[in-house]
């Protein structure tokens, strides 16, 4: 059985968005293209468990953080990356993301990204629907490719992306750095949000909630999270 | 709870919905019914799989720094202001 059959959410799913998460699951299990499969599931296993600081905490300077590799297959500095993704992203900083991209180099800081954000909504929709979240998959084995695609600059955003004949949003080229994943990351995106030809149209009918009603959720979960963009 | 907001028909409830789920996703579902009532269970799932989706967008582009897209920067401006968006910490991502 999928992971994320649709017998195993208590209402009902739209069966392209359980589709989408089998395959981020199934991503999450092989090597990535910096990381290996044991690291990606050591990841997400640390974006599960990250909590915000308690108020007033600072949060760490990534510059004294160790690289030593722990029990639990990560080091102090990737903990702290993925917790700062997870939980505490609208405090991000070029700054701060200077010194992690610096010290992980780009590839391995976006995949982590890349990982964060794939298996979040993923989550949250299970705690919000009432159902477990889903076991982890056993990583399967195999070395990451290392192979940084074609096209890429430095054009604004922390770390190299698609650049050229960039056409679209900046946020679908955001992941550009690790293609496999993006296009994972957009598979879940377009599935749950923006699918396929009905993103220009202001009209919405082929979901539930209309259009209005869909922008206003995202507006205020943006605000919420105090996000910029 | 509830009604609308402006135009957007239960915009009230589906805003209450949204800040539980973000700020409590298992309390959130004690608004469950009271969604349901108003947009149907399909529509409850639907506010459901938008707060999920849009929680992993903003930690892409807070990640990674995304500029705003410069058609949107331009056309924002009063409304950022008005807003206080301009005052979040993403904003220097777009304005350096």
């Amino acid at each position: 059985m999928a992971p994320f059959a649709p017998e195993t959410f208590p209402r009902p799913v739209d069966p392209e968005i359980l589709t989408a998460f089998d395959n981020v699951w199934d991503g999450l299990a092989g090597p990535g293209t910096w990381w290996t499969a044991a690291e990606r599931v050591a990841i997400v296993a640390a974006t599960r468990t990250s909590v915000p600081l308690p108020l007033g905490e600072v949060a760490p300077d990534p510059d004294g953080l160790s690289d030593i590799v722990g029990p639990d297959g990560l080091s102090a500095l990737t903990r702290e990356v993925v917790r700062r993704l997870a939980v505490d992203a609208g405090r991000i900083t070029g700054d701060w993301a200077a010194v992690v991209v610096d010290r992980l180099g780009p590839g391995r800081y976006v995949e982590m990204v890349a990982l964060v954000v794939q298996t979040v909504p993923i989550d949250l929709l299970c705690d919000l629907l009432g159902r477990p979240h889903q076991d982890l998959p056993t990583p399967r084995a195999g070395d990451p490719s290392q192979v940084v695609p074609d096209g890429l600059g430095q054009e604004g955003a922390f770390v190299p992306w698609a650049v050229g004949a960039w056409f679209g949003p900046n946020v679908a080229r955001a992941l550009s750095y690790v293609p496999d994943d993006n296009a994972r990351r957009m598979e879940v995106v377009m599935s749950m949000y923006s699918g396929g030809q009905h993103f220009g149209e202001m009209v919405w009918q082929h979901r539930p909630l209309s259009r209005p009603q869909v922008e206003l959720i995202a507006a205020r979960t943006s605000a919420i999270n105090e996000c910029f963009y | 709870m509830g009604g609308a907001t402006g135009s957007i028909p239960h915009g009230g409830l589906l805003v209450s919905y949204a800040e539980a789920a973000n700020r409590d996703p298992a309390a959130a579902r004690a608004l469950d019914d009271e969604v349901i009532a108003a947009v149907g269970e399909d529509g409850l799932v639907d506010a459901a799989v938008i707060v999920a989706v849009f929680n992993g967008l903003v930690r892409s582009a807070d990640g990674i720094g995304i500029p705003l897209d410069d058609a949107v920067l331009a056309a924002t401006v009063d409304a950022r202001a008005t807003l206080g968006f301009d005052g979040y910490l993403g904003a220097a991502n777009s304005t350096r």
